[in-house]
């Protein structure tokens, strides 16, 4: 939700100004951000049930906690990719 | 186990006061990834975290969730947002929050103005440290230290310490401390789990069959509409701390941030023991109502354990407690003298001397509402976060349209959300009361949320119809 606001933003902020290609190559990684954050905020709507259990949590806990992993695997991606060589920052 | 209080005691102010008071200016900005880390990340290990997130599990069930819902959706705004924040206080060579405002906005008055909302919100954020040392001295001294008592000799002991030491908590410290209760809660998120019912899936087969109820959000109250609107006021608050929100200003460069980003959920993700210690409690020690449920950890601990353990738990305990109340205190009263000094001609030397008259100031303050009491300490931090959050929308303004930024209107915008969230606390008022016939999707939705969006509609009113005339 908010990350919609921010991302595509502090580009202009942080970077020097981008190759029109660099931003339609960043633009579709960054938007990965949002799903864990979607996932966690709409918790409430996509995951509030008890069943299946995983790892014999409740379903809730676990897809919060889940998806807690997974943001820090999509940062790790999105640095990852905007640190390759190819963006030449 | 007294020792092992002692002893943290001790090795918390030796540890302290080996700092000097230059060590901690920030205006070198010289400190590298692991450095800020731990300076953000003393923030997740605190008396909130181990005494009240424990406490909602075992009061509430799933809406404590939102403890490690927030920080996750507040990392990856991180990402973005303090590598903008930190360019632009690099740049403007502002060194603290009120001057970051004061500079974005092109007015010291308005500087001031968030100097006092930030000491606003810092004060609660005191009070619940200050109730959690009071809980795990009395309890892991088995009765011996009443809570009035405890909190007292805690309070002076970290004002002593603050005034002697000198400015800010030290990084190795706070390193100390979450190394402590990270030991101490893992061991015994997974120990209490097995000993109490033999072992995690067991323990959630016991409670789901009995309380069904405690593993899904409530239709109503603390329901999906308050989780998402809590995350959210949460995640916008979460940099907005003065202490917080001044640590960016001492990064070497901005990628600490984005490394930091990727770290964080995986040292939030170790609240999920936290949480099992909490829902082990609710078998083991039944019965613990209303404020008292931040009491479950350390009960079930003495019950379960015994002596030894429950000394261990009680030293990282109190460090929870000391590190960052220490930290806030020092920021609070570092604001509150740079606020005296700016209206007044003074210099630096004489600031420092201000600051640490401001230390006992400030804690006298939060004793009075410590006393006042009655809240747990999850309800004292969301009430923090509601008045600290109002400072987002001008962050944001200044970020992303620097050319709009009016002090006038952000000041309105901030006002407003702080006096409706002031007022609504202090009245007893909640959406559910004051709208009755709104459904409880609407009502449900946290105080804080609302006055954010009577700020934001303040502030874009007053910016737009400002702004032509401004140019």
């Amino acid at each position: 939700m908010w990350g919609c606001g921010i991302s595509p933003r502090p580009r202009s902020i942080c970077s020097p100004p981008a190759s029109k290609q660099t931003v339609v190559r960043r633009r579709p990684l960054r938007l990965l951000a949002l799903v864990p954050t979607v996932a966690i905020l709409g918790a409430p709507w996509f995951a509030n049930r008890i069943e299946p259990r995983i790892f014999g949590l409740p379903f809730l806990l676990a897809w919060i906690s889940g998806w807690v992993l997974c943001t820090s695997l999509v940062l790790w991606l999105i640095d990852w990719r905007e640190r390759s060589p190819s963006h030449g920052e | 186990m007294a020792l092992a209080l002692l002893a943290a005691f001790a090795l918390s102010l030796r540890a302290r006061g080996a700092q000097s008071l230059e060590q901690w200016s920030v205006g070198s900005r010289g400190f590298g990834s692991v450095l800020i880390f731990m300076l953000l990340a003393g923030e997740i290990y605190t008396t909130f975290t181990f005494l009240g997130g424990s406490g909602w599990a075992y009061a509430r069930g799933a809406p404590a969730y939102y403890i490690i819902g927030y920080a996750a959706v507040a990392y990856t705004a991180s990402y973005w947002l303090l590598p903008a924040i930190w360019k632009r206080g690099t740049e403007w060579q502002v060194i603290s929050q009120p001057e970051y405002f004061a500079r974005a906005f092109n007015s010291p008055w308005f500087g001031r103005v968030v100097a006092i909302v930030g000491v606003c919100a810092l004060i609660p954020y005191l009070v619940l440290q200050l109730k959690g040392l009071g809980i795990l001295v009395t309890e892991a001294s088995y009765g011996l230290i009443g809570p009035d008592i405890a909190i007292l000799i805690g309070t002076a002991a970290t004002v002593v310490y603050v005034i002697i030491a000198g400015v800010r908590g030290s990084a190795l410290t706070a390193a100390l401390k979450d190394m402590l209760v990270l030991v101490t809660v893992v061991g015994l998120g997974i120990a209490l789990p097995y000993t109490l019912h033999g072992g995690i899936t067991p323990m959630f087969d016991t409670l789901i069959a009995q309380r069904p109820d405690l593993f899904l959000f409530p239709t109503t109250g603390l329901s999906g509409t308050w989780f998402t609107s809590t995350v959210l006021m949460t995640v916008f608050g979460f940099y907005m701390w003065p202490h917080t929100f001044g640590s960016v200003f001492t990064a070497r460069s901005d990628a600490s941030f984005r490394r930091n980003a990727m770290l964080m959920p995986l040292y939030q993700i170790v609240l999920l023991f936290v949480f099992f210690i909490g829902f082990a409690a609710i078998t083991a020690v039944p019965g613990l109502q209303g404020a008292d449920a931040d009491l479950a950890l350390l009960r079930v601990t003495r019950q379960t354990y015994g002596p030894w353990v429950m000394g261990l738990v009680g030293a990282a305990g109190v460090l929870t407690a000391l590190v960052p109340g220490s930290l806030i205190l020092m920021s609070a009263a570092t604001i509150l003298a740079r606020l005296i000094s700016s209206t007044t001609v003074a210099s630096g030397e004489s600031e420092v001397r201000l600051a640490r008259l401001m230390v006992p100031l400030v804690a006298t303050v939060a004793l009075y509402f410590v006393f006042r009491g009655g809240q747990t300490i999850v309800t004292l931090l969301l009430f923090a976060y509601a008045i600290v959050t109002q400072l987002f929308p001008a962050v944001v303004v200044s970020l992303l349209w620097p050319q709009h930024s009016h002090a006038g209107a952000a000041c309105a915008g901030i006002a407003v959300g702080v006096g409706l969230v002031v007022y609504t606390t202090q009245a007893g008022i909640t959406m559910a009361t004051a709208f009755p016939t709104m459904p409880t999707a609407v009502t449900d939705i946290n105080i804080g949320v609302l006055a954010l969006i009577v700020n934001v509609v303040t502030l874009g009113v007053l910016t737009l119809t400002r702004s032509p005339s401004n140019g």
